[in-house]
C-alpha cells in the first residue's frame, strides 16, 4: 500500500493521550500519503489533531499504533535519518535568542551537521529576503521577520519534506504573498509539503489535495474541487439580463427552480442539480431576454468545510 | 564524523555566544564564583583558621564549581531553547542527545577552566595557595566532574518533562548534594543515619581526594569507582526513561 513516489505515507495512525483515568484519542486511524512535489493541506478546527499529527511526523511524539514512513524510512526505526531530510516551520513561535540572524542560521547548520555553511546561509537569507537583517539580534526582529527567519532555517538542509504549521499566521499581506510564492517554488523543486492553515484562500491557492480532520479522524480527503463536490448544496446561477424583474418572475414559475430573486442587480436562480442548471440555460437560450452574463456560483471551500464539519458533528451525535 | 563534531560543537557555539551577549550570564564565571570563594575564605581568615583550612576551603570551592558547571550548562542550554521558543525546532533537528550532552560537557569544562584559573591566581596572590599534588587534584576534579554530569542528566530528565517549573531544581539538587558530600568538612559530622546515606554519594570521595592533597582525608577508591558507576548508569537510565515518557505523553517540545 506504500508507494515509492510517496514522500510521506501514513496508515492507521493512532495516538492516545492518558490524563489520569481519562484517555483521549487525539488521532484515530489516520491514513493518507503525500507525493513528491505535492502540497497537501490539513484542515480542521482547533484541537482536531493537526498539531499532534505534525508532532508524530517530526519525532516529537510517539504514536500508539499505525505505520508512518517518511522518504521510505520508518519513523520508529530511523527518526534521526528522517530528521536530516525534513524541516518544520511553526506559526506563532516568535523565536528570539541573543544570536544574530547569521549566527542563528549558522547554529542550525551545525545542528544539521551541514557543510558549506556560508553559501547555504546566503541562499536561505536571499530566498526569504532577510539579507539586510544579517547582523540583527533575533530577539529584536519583528514577528514577520522572525517568521521569515524560521523559513530560512527550514531551507538550510534543503528538505525533501517540509511541515508548515500555519506559516503565514499573523503576517502582513505582502509577506504572506512572498511566503506563498516561496512555497510554490519549493513545490516545483520536488519538496513534499504538509500545510496546516485556517486560511481557506491559502488552501485554494496552494494545495493539490486536502484532508479535513475532526476529532482526530480524517473525514474528507481529495482535491479542493472534489471536497466542494462532496457537499450537497443548491446550485446558484447568477444571470444578468435586460429585464431583471420579468426574468426573475418567469424563473419562479418554473417547477425545477427552488427560488429566484434579484440580488445586487443580477438574478440569483437557485436549483437543486446540474440537470436543472441545464434547464435554466435552455430556457435562456429560447427566451427573448437580452443576456449580458451567466455564471454558476460554486460553493466556497469555506462553505464546504463548515458543511462537512457540521455533518460530521451531527453524525457523531 | 564531521557532521557529528559539527553537532557537538553547535552547543558550545550557542552557549558561549549567549553568555558573551549577556553580562549577567558572564557573572556565572566571574562574580558568583568569586563571591563563593571570598565569602568562605575571608571567614576562615577572620576566625584565624590555619593555612591548611584555607587550602581545604579553596579546594572545596573549586570542586563545587566543577560539579556546578558540569550540570548547570546542560539544563541551561536546554532551557535557552525553551525560553527562546526554539525548542521544537531544536528537538526536531538531527542532534542526538549524546551530542547535546557532549557539547554541553565541553561548554561546562571551558567555563570551569576559566573559573579554575581565577581561583588559582587569586588563591596564590591573596592566600599563598598552591596545589601540592597536581595528579590528585586532577583526579579529584575529574571525579567531581563526572558526578556533575550524572546530576546534569538527572536534572535534565526532570526538566524535559516539567520545563521551567523544574528549572530551580537544577540549582537546588547539586547544591544540596554537595553540602551533604562534606565539601569543607568530613561527613562524620552528620548524624549516623545521614552518614549511612551520604556514603553512597560519589562526591564524598571526590572531595576526600581534594582534602587528601593537604592530608586531611583518606580516600576510599573502591567506593569512589562503585558509586560513580552506579550514579552514572542510574542517571543515564533516568534521563532515557524521562525522555521516552515525555515523547510518549506529549511533554517533549512546546508545539502550541
Amino acid at each position: 500500500m506504500f508507494k515509492t513516489a510517496d514522500s510521506v505515507a501514513i496508515s492507521g495512525l493512532v495516538k492516545i493521550f492518558s490524563r489520569g483515568r481519562k484517555t483521549v484519542k487525539a488521532l484515530d486511524n489516520v491514513s493518507f500519503s503525500i507525493r513528491k512535489g505535492e502540497i497537501f493541506g490539513l484542515l480542521g478546527p482547533n484541537g482536531a489533531g493537526k498539531t499532534t499529527l505534525i508532532s508524530v511526523l517530526c519525532g516529537l511524539l510517539e504514536k500508539n499504533a499505525g505505520r508512518v514512513e517518511i522518504l521510505g524510512k520508518n519513523v520508529d526505526r530511523d527518526m534521526s535519518g528522517i530528521q536530516k531530510r525534513i524541516n518544520l516551520v511553526l506559526g506563532f513561535t516568535g523565536i528570539g535568542m541573543s544570536l544574530t540572524v547569521y549566527e542563528f542560521l549558522k547554529y542550525y547548520c551545525m545542528l544539521y551537521g551541514l557543510g558549506n555553511k556560508d553559501a547555504r546561509i546566503a541562499s536561505a537569507m536571499k530566498s526569504v529576503d532577510i539579507e539586510d537583517k544579517r547582523d540583527t539580534i533575533t530577539l529584536e526582529l519583528s514577528s514577520g521577520y522572525k517568521q521569515r527567519l524560521l523559513l530560512a532555517k527550514a531551507l538550510l538542509n534543503e528538505p525533501e519534506v517540509l511541515l508548515l504549521d500555519e506559516p503565514t499566521v499573523g503576517l502582513d499581506v505582502e509577506i504572506a504573498i512572498k511566503i506563498r510564492s516561496l512555497i510554490k517554488e519549493l513545490q516545483k523543486k520536488g519538496t513534499a509539503i504538509l500545510l496546516t492553515t485556517h486560511n481557506m484562500y491559502e488552501v485554494e491557492e496552494l494545495c493539490d489535495r486536502i484532508a479535513l480532520i475532526s476529532k482526530g479522524r480524517i473525514i474528507a480527503l481529495g482535491t479542493v474541487d472534489e471536497i466542494k463536490k462532496m457537499i450537497k448544496v443548491d446550485k446558484v446561477i447568477e444571470v444578468d439580463v435586460d429585464r431583471l424583474a420579468d426574468f426573475a418572475g418567469e424563473m419562479k414559475r418554473q417547477k425545477y427552480v427552488v427560488s429566484s430573486r434579484i440580488v445586487d442587480d443580477v438574478v440569483h436562480v437557485k436549483v437543486v442539480s446540474y440537470g436543472n442548471v441545464r434547464k435554466v440555460m435552455d430556457f435562456l437560450s429560447k427566451s427573448d431576454f437580452l443576456i449580458y452574463s451567466v455564471r454558476l456560483v460554486e460553493p466556497t471551500l469555506e462553505e464546504a468545510f463548515l458543511k462537512i464539519m457540521r455533518k460530521d458533528a451531527g453524525g457523531k451525535k | 564524523m564531521i557532521a557529528f563534531l559539527n553537532r557537538v560543537y553547535s552547543q558550545v557555539y550557542k552557549n558561549i555566544l549567549v553568555m558573551w551577549r549577556n553580562y549577567f550570564r558572564l557573572f556565572d564565571v566571574t562574580v558568583w564564583p568569586l563571591i563563593l570563594l571570598f565569602s568562605i575564605t575571608l571567614f576562615v581568615n577572620f576566625v584565624q583558621g590555619d593555612a591548611s583550612i584555607v587550602a581545604m576551603v579553596i579546594l572545596g570551592v573549586t570542586g563545587w564549581r566543577a560539579v556546578y558547571h558540569m550540570q548547570i550548562d546542560m539544563t541551561t542550554s536546554y532551557m535557552e531553547e525553551y525560553w527562546s521558543h526554539s525548542l521544537n525546532h531544536f528537538l526536531i533537528s538531527p542532534l542526538r542527545m549524546v551530542e547535546f550532552i557532549l557539547g554541553n560537557i565541553i561548554t561546562g569544562l571551558l567555563k570551569f577552566f576559566f573559573v579554575l584559573a581565577l581561583y588559582l591566581i587569586i588563591g596564590k596572590l591573596i592566600f599563598a595557595f598552591s596545589i601540592a599534588n597536581m595528579w590528585l587534584f586532577v583526579l579529584g576534579i575529574f571525579s567531581l566532574s563526572i558526578f556533575g554530569i550524572a546530576i546534569g542528566m538527572l536534572s535534565m530528565g526532570i526538566i524535559i518533562i516539567y520545563h521551567e517549573n523544574a528549572y530551580t531544581a537544577s540549582y537546588i539538587i547539586p547544591d544540596l548534594l554537595v553540602l551533604l558530600s562534606g565539601v569543607y568538612y568530613p561527613i562524620s559530622i552528620f548524624p549516623e543515619a545521614v552518614q549511612s546515606i551520604v556514603k553512597f554519594i560519589p562526591a564524598v570521595y571526590g572531595f576526600d581526594i581534594l582534602k587528601s592533597i593537604i592530608g586531611l582525608a583518606e580516600v576510599n577508591y573502591a567506593m569512589l569507582i562503585a558509586t560513580t558507576l552506579i550514579w552514572l548508569a542510574a542517571s543515564l537510565l533516568f534521563f532515557s526513561a524521562c525522555y521516552r515518557y515525555a515523547r510518549k505523553n506529549g511533554k517533549l517540545g512546546r508545539m502550541s
